[in-house]
């Protein structure tokens, strides 16, 4: 995988997590970070190590890649990890909501 | 320097960092990526020795593909050529097993075993007791002269271990601990009856 994909994924991975941030109903100050750091992980994990792998090894053909990225892998394992983080911290940084 | 006398019944608490590091479920996401990559790999491992049925590489039909890797490491080069194995009670142990016509068995554990390693850890279920399985595995491999990735594995096995309360709490260690036993949260001591508490001079 090229070093300007690799950025590209980091970048689209940190903007999807500031979009989460901003949109999502909890507000809590990490949640750019969480969402960003654990879908660019899965996105290039999932194209570096899914095909090729003996897990995998009935799919032959993973689809279209963009300078050694695969498309498909990438994108669907970087959203289906970043929801399982997200989710998964909801009670974690949630924000302190006791009043005087 | 004061002298500080300590009961036999005082917990030393951990410092910040190592309480924030391995203890702290905001440090889980990080924990996750470290799963994902240490279950995988060990799910790749095993089950590529479970689908392989080779009659020279098998694991899980008569086990001749650990046979074969224990015959190819036991053999003791001509100098000035050295040995895979470097100590001696290791190759004492693969010849021992290799005499005693244990790959049958050792070939599924090792098969099994990595396999469910790796599901452990991808799926966040007994993240400790998974990691110890997948280091002690690390361990043997290194000691029978692979390298590898083993190093690499084995350092994040350890730190899986020190964060097993936390490192499957995006996962389903969230619901399997506490059936077990083990509190999410700390539970706050009775401050009005100090049951544990650390003895300096000035409190003598």
């Amino acid at each position: 995988m090229g070093i300007g994909i690799l950025l590209t994924i980091v970048i689209v991975s940190l903007l999807a997590g500031m979009a989460v941030q901003l949109l999502g109903t909890r507000k809590s100050p990490y949640d750019f970070l969480i969402v960003g750091l654990t879908a660019a992980f899965a996105a290039y994990f999932a194209s570096e190590t899914f095909p090729g792998s003996s897990v995998f090894g009935t799919i032959k053909d993973f689809g279209p890649s963009i300078d050694g990225f695969y498309l498909i892998p990438g994108l669907a394992f970087g959203f289906i990890i970043a929801t399982v983080a997200y989710t998964g911290t909801r009670d974690t940084y949630a924000s302190d909501t006791a009043t005087a | 320097m004061k002298a500080t006398i300590v009961r036999k019944d005082t917990v030393i608490a951990d410092p910040p960092l190592a309480r924030f590091l391995f203890s702290d479920t905001r440090m889980a996401p990080v924990w996750l990526m470290v799963r994902l990559f240490v279950g995988f790999s060990w799910l790749d491992a095993g089950w590529h020795k479970i689908i392989d049925t080779g009659a020279k590489t098998n694991y899980i039909i008569d086990g001749q593909g650990i046979l074969a890797f224990w015959q190819r490491i036991v053999a003791i080069p001509a100098a000035p050529a050295k040995p895979v194995i470097g100590y001696d009670f290791y190759r004492s142990f693969i010849q021992f097993m290799i005499e005693n016509h244990w790959e049958g068995f050792f070939g599924k554990l090792i098969a099994f075993g990595e396999t469910a390693v790796g599901l452990g850890l991808i799926f966040g279920a007994f993240v400790g007791i998974a990691a110890v399985g997948g280091a002690f595995m690390n361990l043997n491999y290194m000691l029978a002269g692979t390298v590898s990735s083993n190093p690499v594995l084995l350092l994040l096995g350890f730190l899986l271990v020190l964060a097993w309360k936390t490192a499957g709490f995006i996962g389903f260690d969230r619901y399997l601990l506490p059936l077990l036993g083990t509190p999410w949260r700390g539970v706050e001591l009775p401050s009005a009856k100090p049951t544990r508490q650390l003895v300096t001079p000035a409190t003598l």
